[in-house]
């Protein structure tokens, strides 16, 4: 099992994006810049589209470390805390999740 | 990810009762089955995985479902079988009683269908069929929690169909009547009678009636059936 941090966390979640990107057309791409809005105002994604990036993700950690992480949050739909808005802050989240996990 | 040839069904609640029965039955047929139960299984079959949890643990469902996509690589089917009932009058019924009731049958059951919904939504195919009871809809005296557990999984279901449709799965559910097995057991026969003289075919039902309801919502060619609940008996 691999301890999870940011780089891992973001590496992991990029290939679930990249995944996601095969089956988008061209203009409805997401963007890998770990700043882009992922999801809220100005968003390509609508909410499956979120699941999916969502549930990529988590497979993803899965594989690649051996932990098992659950990215869902209370806060999805807050604007303002809503781990949801870009790439990096669900990767932070990810790395948060997975320590808490360690500590239980 | 190594991915089965052989379809793949988790069951939850295998050690004993219909959840044995269902999972005999799919070994039978030549699924790979995955099941759980907060004891040890003494089914040994090469194409049967036991999970030893607790089917309100959030982090053991996860884990259990992360690694059936390890070794199976997909998940085809979920039959969320396990359930506890308590029968007792509102008033003599304890606080406790509502939450080890309601982790099992609702909480349980949500956990079950977000993890395996994950897993199937990434091959776009699932079939998810939830257990309910004809306690709810005939308003039992003394099933007050267990019967207010299982609205709740009717409710679940009607919504997780609609949320779950997008990744091609589909969330369904079968009310049994009252099948001879330990969650009956405890149950005056008298009470049993009465109960079984409310449905329009008033005899026990059996672990087959069980199984044709879960198979009519299996089929492939039951894709544009989900958010339902069928009642046995003619309830």
């Amino acid at each position: 099992m691999t301890q999870i941090d940011y780089d891992i966390a973001f590496g992991a979640i990029s290939t679930g994006v990249d995944e996601i990107n095969l089956s988008q057309p061209e203009g409805a791409k997401i963007s890998k810049d770990p700043d882009a809005v992922l999801f809220g105002e100005d968003s390509k994604l609508d909410s499956v589209g979120l699941v999916q990036v969502v549930m990529a993700a988590e497979a993803h950690l899965a594989e690649q470390t051996g932990v098992d992480v659950v990215l869902a949050s209370e806060a999805a739909m807050s604007r303002k805390r809503s781990p949801y808005r870009s790439l990096r802050l669900l990767a932070e989240y990810a790395v948060e999740v997975a320590t808490e996990g360690e500590a239980a | 990810m190594n991915m089965s040839e052989k379809p793949v069904i988790a069951i939850t609640g295998t050690r004993k009762g219909i959840g044995r029965y269902l999972s005999e039955v799919f070994l039978e047929r030549g699924w790979q089955v995955v099941g759980c139960s907060r004891g040890a299984s003494d089914l040994e079959h090469a194409a049967y995985d036991h999970y030893e949890l607790d089917v309100s643990d959030e982090r053991a469902v996860t884990k259990m479902m992360h690694q059936v996509a390890r070794d199976h690589g997909r998940l085809d089917a979920l039959l969320n079988n396990a359930g506890i009932a308590s029968m007792n009058h509102a008033m003599l019924t304890p606080g406790s009683t509502m939450i080890r009731v309601f982790q099992t049958n609702v909480f349980g059951t949500f956990l079950f269908c977000r993890e395996a919904a994950k897993l199937m939504g990434r091959r776009k195919y699932g079939r998810i069929v939830n257990f309910a009871t004809v306690a709810t809809p005939l308003k039992l005296e003394g099933e007050a929690v267990y019967a207010a557990s299982k609205a709740a999984v009717v409710s679940l279901t009607e919504v997780l169909a609609r949320e779950f449709a997008a990744f091609g799965v589909t969330v369904n559910a079968v009310g049994p009547t009252p099948v001879p097995t330990d969650l009956v057991g405890s149950v005056s026969k008298d009470k049993m009678r009465a109960l079984i003289a409310r449905q329009a075919i008033p005899r026990y039902g059996t672990m087959e009636d069980v199984l044709n309801v879960c198979d009519f919502f299996l089929r492939e060619e039951s894709e544009f059936v989900t958010g339902q609940t069928l009642y046995l008996g003619g309830v």
